[in-house]
């Protein structure tokens, strides 16, 4: 008898818990957030915020889908948005990706919804251009998360200080600097351009320093050739950094990340990559690594803007056929809001909401790089984010060759029309 | 006339009942052939004529894939470094597996562990040995250069696999070193089925060492030859995780084959329609050089013993 009491409580308890897991769900609306935050500081800023939210916010689940980066680029974003059950919200890079997504219907509209109550107000004004990569035409398609400096050229401080160096105004001094590093046998650059981004990135915000931002875009539009006398003068550059043999002879063969540890190590004197050199900084240099940072040399005689930086926005879309796209702004607009984003800034990422830079405490290589952006009158596309992968791919190739010695700048603009015609 | 009705009718009967079963045991094979390979290459077929990123719908263009295709530098030129890469590894897997089976062929304890030796790096994956191998090669810390600095030969210290001179050798070499002991295997087992009696004979013909392997050894394992280079061709075509690891068809596309190409267009640059084009271009190629190999080679070197 007592045996039958207890099977029953135990199956009541039993239909009463699931009852109430049924309920919880059945109240609960999913958000699925699909992005490449698999580890780091910032992601675990984006959990704290989600519980927070999920406290904030009980009716509203964010379920997350993070991939790899590679992964999620080349196939994984892909396949999730031609899949049955896309997700609701999405990372991307900002400029041609998002012009994608816009034009194959993908990519909701978000122009009204941060119309109101003054929710666009709250970021910063170079947040909103096509430049940037948010917006179509004058449609807004992306909320950044943040801005990311794609190349700024780190230096080790203490062999810039064995040497008596300084950090150079001009490409002519750099060029000098460049020569004085060698000829103590120092490497000059070290870098990892297996995979050509590397040094394209570079490359490309070189290029665009020489030629201006009007001929740059009209050749990755092609509407032009390259093969023009003002990207002769802008390759003629890496001419002058093959001849001053300022790259490590592996330059072709050594992946990114063993080149980022090669100058942690001291195995070069500069580094030219991005802002996420820091968080690797904290984790992989040597205790007393001391590194800084400064921008491209202006280019003398040069037709673009000689302060400009390269960088690219990044954030998040909303899928145009969600079910769920109040939930997902509601989520979006929560994410956004400022004291969310001084502890997003705090975990390394350069906020796009105003204000919250100035108000996070950040150490001093992030502030460095917020300076460098808040200074600059002029943002340049990457242009495997900012163009056509395709067509930035056939460019950075281009400006390998040249910079590894293998073409003359006239040799390897010639090489990239050839390759480009088909698309033309 | 009216017996025999009784007999032909289930003559006839078993007759029609095994034409049906013969394709009732091929039918699931047929099913999954059909499911994974045929379905698969008719879609790979009709996208090769459109132009598709991936997502939305795909554009008919008719034949500017194939047109772009032959017309394509790094394209051609992958089909001439995966040739040489055929060619070397000929030489590094198939003919010095036979010489090492020839070597290491008899009994003993030493030449049992020398062949297990040898076979050993067949049991790792491609990827791994790829990536063991890239840390061998590297410039600054691996292996051959610390060797070739500790021996004095500092100068003779290379980035083998950012050389573009260097690169594809390098991963020729690797290749061998994979699968040499494969082929050592086979032919082995070949070396087994030789009768005796044929050295003998040839000792007492007065054949030496070198001329028992050129006019007994070799003739005997043609057939095993044969299937040795189709296997090394064939597979060949086929490379893609070594050089995706070692080099990824750098540096400047020095080790650039189809497959790697492919794989770029296709999921990288998101060029699926050109990407289908490549895979049908390399499909029709690894047939043709498959159908006339097997072709050349039918029955003529057949040796019966």
């Amino acid at each position: 008898m007592l045996r039958t009491m207890s099977r029953s409580i135990r199956a009541g308890a039993l239909a009463a818990a699931a009852a109430s897991l049924i309920g919880l769900s059945a109240a609960q609306t999913e958000v699925t957030v699909a992005h490449t935050m698999t580890g780091g500081a910032h992601r675990v800023a984006f959990d704290a915020i989600v519980d927070a939210f999920h406290e904030e916010h009980p009716d509203i689940r964010i379920v997350q889908n993070p991939q790899d980066m590679e992964i999620y680029q080349d196939t994984g974003l892909i396949s999730m948005l031609q899949s049955n059950d896309p997700p609701d919200v999405w990372f991307q890079w900002g400029g041609d990706l998002v012009r994608r997504d816009a034009e194959l219907g993908f990519a909701l509209d978000l122009t009204d919804h941060l119309a109101e109550g003054g929710w666009g107000d709250t970021f910063l004004d170079a947040s909103w251009s096509e430049g940037t990569g948010t917006m179509v035409g004058d449609r807004i398609y992306m909320i950044p998360y943040a801005f990311d400096v794609t190349t700024v050229l780190w230096y080790n401080v203490d062999l810039f200080e064995e040497h008596g160096l300084s950090e150079p105004e001009t490409w002519t001094e750099f060029l000098d600097l460049l020569r004085t590093l060698r000829e103590a046998g120092e490497t000059p650059i070290v870098l990892g351009n297996q995979q050509f981004w590397p040094l394209g990135n570079w490359a490309g915000h070189i290029t665009a320093r020489v030629v201006g931002m009007d001929v740059f875009d009209r050749a990755f539009t092609l509407e032009e050739p390259f093969s023009q006398p003002a990207f002769e003068e802008a390759f003629r550059r890496f001419e002058e950094l093959a001849e001053v043999q300022a790259f490590n002879r592996d330059l072709a063969g050594l992946g990114a990340s063993e080149s980022m540890t090669a100058f942690f190590q001291g195995e070069g004197a500069i580094h030219p990559i991005g802002s996420w050199l820091i968080p690797n900084a904290l984790e992989t240099a040597p205790d007393g690594f001391r590194y800084s940072a400064f921008n491209t040399p202006v280019i003398e005689g040069g037709a673009g803007d000689p302060q400009s930086i390269i960088g690219l926005a990044t954030g998040f879309e909303v899928s145009a056929h969600s079910d769920v796209v109040d939930e997902a702004l509601t989520f979006l607009r929560y994410f956004t809001s400022f004291d969310n984003q001084v502890a997003w800034a705090e975990a390394g990422r350069f906020s796009p909401v105003e204000g919250a830079m100035a108000a996070a405490d950040i150490d001093e290589h992030n502030q460095a790089l917020a300076e460098l952006f808040l200074d600059a009158n002029e943002m340049v596309p990457p242009p495997d984010t900012g163009y056509p992968v395709e067509i930035a791919g056939i460019f950075y190739q281009g400006a390998a060759m040249v910079a590894g010695g293998m073409n003359s700048a006239t040799e390897a603009l010639d090489w990239i029309d050839r390759q480009l015609e088909p698309l033309r | 006339m009216t017996r025999r009705r009784p007999v032909a009718r289930p003559i006839a009967r078993s007759v029609r009942i095994e034409r049906i079963q013969k394709y009732v045991f091929v039918l699931p094979a047929l099913l999954l052939f059909g499911a994974f390979v045929l379905i698969p290459l008719g879609g790979a077929v009709y996208y090769s004529f459109t132009t598709w990123g991936g997502l939305g719908t795909p554009e008919w263009v008719g034949l500017r894939n194939y047109r772009r295709a032959f017309g394509d530098s790094i394209h051609l030129r992958s089909y001439l470094n995966i040739s040489w890469y055929i060619v070397g590894t000929l030489l590094v897997e198939v003919a010095f597996g036979l010489v090492m089976a020839v070597l290491l062929s008899k009994a003993g304890r030493l030449f049992e562990l020398l062949r297990g030796l040898f076979f050993s790096p067949m049991v790792l994956s491609m990827v791994a040995a790829g990536l063991l191998w890239t840390y061998v090669y590297d410039y600054r810390r691996g292996l051959l250069n610390e060797v070739l600095r500790s021996v004095g030969l500092p100068d003779l210290a290379q980035p083998w696999l950012s050389d573009p001179n260097w690169a594809l050798i390098a991963v020729i070499v690797v290749s061998g070193w994979k699968y040499a002991g494969f082929y050592m295997i086979i032919f082995l087992a070949a070396l087994r089925r030789i009768p005796v009696s044929l050295y003998e004979a040839a000792t007492l013909d007065g054949a030496g060492p070198l001329q028992k392997f050129v006019h007994v050894t070799l003739p005997l394992l043609r057939e095993t030859s044969v299937v040795a280079v189709l296997l090394c061709v064939t597979g060949g075509f086929a490379a893609f995780d070594l050089f995706f690891t070692m080099t990824n068809g750098g540096p400047f596309n020095a080790t650039e084959i189809p497959t790697t190409w492919i794989v770029k267009q296709a999921f990288e640059r998101h060029n699926m329609g050109y990407g289908a084009a490549l895979t049908v271009i390399m499909t029709i190629v690894v047939g043709l050089v498959s159908l006339v190999y097997l072709l050349a080679t039918r029955r003529r070197h057949a040796v019966e013993y």
